[in-house]
């Protein structure tokens, strides 16, 4: 179902056909209270007038108009035709370039973080002693109040070991005895 | 009255247009010189100011070169031409409104405007006659500057340019229906303002 301003054009262009003529006049009439008559010979004149009094209009310069359209389109051209030239489209080379750039900037970077490393880091590493805080004893007690325990450790890398001290213990249980080569046969009990 | 150009015609144009896209630009010249009056009357027509109407159609015709890729020969030169300068000049509009607006001016350009025109030979017209055309023209151009911008681009087309629904669809990026009934209220606008000119004339 076209709508009332569709078949409102269509009827001025004179396109409905008969029946449909007669059934949108009859509702022009009735529904929307306009004469077709005069609603037609309005719109009619109303196209003349404008058509009369609009469609002349003269455009100054003309020639002018052709001479700066297609100077401007030079200029354009001539702005944009190096880039296209260098590297391709302009797009291209934009993307190449940004590409190159990051290219060049990420492995300058990785090999000043390689030389950073191998330079100054792993020097360091490599002379650093092994700590010997995982050995260490931290707290030395004895449940024996005449018994005093003490420890200490041995820093030396190669020795790896702590120290366990206890003054005044008659014997050391068996069960509790470390390995032979670790106990210093000369050291008072 | 001009409407969309023959066949023939049309031909030629697809044919500059080809070589325009190619990048000749005495083939885009050709078509400039052959579509340039009628452009610029419609934009006229459109912003009412002579110089904005002389630099719009310049810019229709520059964004037409620059989007000549973008043609695809499933429509005629001449309409899609209309859709850019259109577009251009419905932009324009827009923008302009969002500005404080005087009211309209009914002395602009009055010269470029040639009112007798296929209608008389010059100087067999009287005075008299001259004047109540002079006034009448000024009441169209007013009761023309008071439609939307998207009113009046149809208006324009369909009854000044002769462009048939579809190209008018095409040209202002819409339905036929739309372009209906868009041209139906601008009618009924155009009608009650100029009201008391229907009784006189």
């Amino acid at each position: 179902m076209k709508t009332f301003e569709e078949r409102h054009a269509a009827w001025l262009d004179g396109r409905l056909d008969e029946a449909e003529r007669a059934i949108f006049e009859r509702e022009l009439a009735g529904q929307q209270q306009i004469d077709p008559a005069t609603e037609r010979a309005e719109l009619d004149r109303l196209k003349l007038a404008l058509r009369q009094h609009l469609a002349r209009t003269r455009m100054p310069n003309p020639d002018f108009f052709n001479h700066r359209l297609l100077d401007r389109i030079e200029t354009d051209r001539h702005a944009t035709a190096p880039r296209a030239t260098s590297t391709g489209t302009p797009a291209a080379g934009w993307f190449q370039s940004i590409f190159v750039r990051l290219t060049l900037a990420g492995t300058m970077a990785l090999l000043l973080g390689v030389a950073t490393y191998r330079g100054l880091i792993s020097p360091q590493l490599e002379e650093r002693p092994e700590t010997a805080y995982l050995t260490q004893v931290l707290d030395a007690k004895s449940p024996a109040p005449e018994v005093s325990a003490s420890s200490f450790n041995a820093n030396a890398r190669e020795e790896q070991a702590a120290v366990l001290w206890l003054d005044g213990m008659a014997h050391v249980p068996e069960s509790y005895a470390a390995a032979d080569e670790n106990l210093d046969p000369d050291a008072a009990p | 009255m001009q409407s969309g150009p023959p066949s023939g015609a049309e031909s030629d144009d697809l044919e500059l247009v080809r070589r325009s896209q190619g990048g000749d630009t005495r083939a885009f010249d050709e078509l400039v010189t052959k579509y340039r009056t009628r452009i610029y009357a419609m934009v006229y027509q459109m912003v009412r100011n002579e110089q904005d109407a002389w630099d719009l159609a310049q810019d229709g015709f520059f964004k037409a070169w620059k989007s000549l890729d973008k043609f695809r020969f499933q429509s005629s030169f001449y309409t899609w031409l209309y859709r850019i300068v259109t577009n251009v000049s419905i932009d324009w509009l827009r923008k302009r409104t969002l500005r404080p607006e005087g009211e309209f001016d009914d002395t602009i350009a009055r010269t470029d405007i040639e009112p007798t025109a296929d209608v008389t030979p010059k100087g067999e017209v009287s005075p008299q006659r001259q004047m109540e055309r002079a006034e009448l023209r000024d009441r169209l151009d007013a009761a023309i500057a008071k439609l939307s911008p998207e009113h009046r681009a149809v208006v324009l087309l369909k009854e000044v340019e002769g462009l048939q629904y579809h190209e008018i669809a095409d040209a202002v990026g819409c339905s036929i229906g739309t372009v209906m009934s868009r041209l139906f209220y601008a009618r009924k606008k155009l009608q009650t303002l100029l009201k008391d000119l229907h009784e006189n004339v």
